[in-house]
């Protein structure tokens, strides 16, 4: 992943997050900067999916990982860091989003919690392909994206971008594993729902 | 599609933005602020802690001072200078008479409050230099 020449200049470049987040609990200081410096642009676009601005959502990035450092402590040893650092995220982006204005939904917040017996089978058809090939339908879905729930998104962001399974998801949002994939299932539903309605 | 395919697709509804360069300074300052003033409670509490020891150490060396008198524990000290001879023959009813009579508790109070008053000094000059240094910077 690194050349030998980066890691014999950083050393902690080699360590895995599990390992920094160890030296973190040790008020070691550089390992807590190459951990923010390996997640805060994800975080901070992970936060983006919660606020309209972002101005807002780098406050969000901002308290995430000071409270990482505050509550290091809390860390159990062994755990996964990431699904650790992205439960925090979310939990600060919610408050944050509390503060503010609320902000309506698609009905999909309103079943969230209702799970079908279809939405725990196998994975959703894709989205068409040849929508993506096309510059305007992108921005039209980009704004579609705005009025699903956040959770939602995230859970499409997590999956896709950060690359993580839906048992990882499930922790950081806090749900059974068959939500997520409900969810998963549901705003893939819903996003080419949308678009053949502004098709037609 | 395969999985790979229908990941870019998802990925393009996702833009991937940049937050201000200065973001890291501004946690790790917020971090630093917080150290200080968890380094600053610290230092009022010892400094309390440590006033308070001597607040409550003056009674308490009143009342040692007073009992020691009351108790003649002070007649058995002169008596090993004044007599030796009859003192080194007699020490282990001196020596049991004396602490018979020395206000034993009331020390006990008086050296652990010593302790608190030790312990909590160190700790206020280990802090304040850290606070004075970081004072500086952040001025």
């Amino acid at each position: 992943m690194f050349s030998t020449d980066q890691t014999s200049l950083n050393p902690l470049l080699s360590l895995t997050d599990e390992e920094l987040a160890e030296r973190c609990r040790k008020e070691d200081e550089s390992a807590f900067q190459e951990l923010m410096h390996r997640y805060i642009r994800q975080i901070f676009n992970f936060s983006r999916q919660y606020t309209k601005t972002s101005e807002d959502a780098e406050d969000i990035a901002q308290d995430t990982f000071f409270k990482v450092w505050k509550y290091i402590g809390r860390y159990t040893k062994g755990r996964s860091f990431r699904p650790w650092l992205y439960t925090i995220a979310r939990n600060t982006a919610l408050d944050h989003v509390k503060k503010k204005k609320p902000t309506v939904f698609s009905d999909l917040d309103d079943t969230a919690n209702d799970l079908l017996f279809a939405d725990t089978l196998e994975d959703p058809e894709p989205l068409p392909a040849e929508v993506f090939e096309n510059n305007a339908m992108v921005e039209k879905l980009s704004k579609i994206m705005t009025s699903i729930h956040p959770d939602h998104k995230t859970v499409l962001m997590l999956h896709y971008k950060e690359n993580m399974t839906f048992d990882e998801i499930a922790e950081i949002v806090g749900k059974p594993m068959n939500t997520v994939k409900s969810w998963h299932r549901r705003t893939l539903g819903k996003l080419r729902d949308m678009l053949a309605h502004h098709n037609g | 599609m395969n999985l790979k395919a229908k990941r870019n697709n998802i990925l393009v509804l996702f833009n991937d933005e940049e937050p201000r360069s200065d973001i890291e300074e501004r946690v790790m300052l917020r971090i630093n602020r917080l150290r200080m003033t968890k380094q600053r409670v610290a230092a009022y509490i010892y400094s309390f802690a440590a006033l308070l020891s001597v607040l409550f150490a003056v009674p308490i060396i009143n009342h040692i001072s007073n009992d020691i008198s009351r108790s003649g524990s002070l007649y058995f000290i002169t008596l090993f200078f004044s007599d030796s001879a009859h003192a080194i023959e007699n020490w282990k009813a001196l020596v049991l008479s004396f602490f018979s009579s020395w206000p034993i508790f009331e020390t006990f109070i008086f050296l652990f409050l010593i302790l608190i008053f030790v312990f909590s000094i160190q700790h206020v000059a280990k802090k304040l230099p850290s606070i004075s240094f970081r004072k500086t910077i952040s001025t």
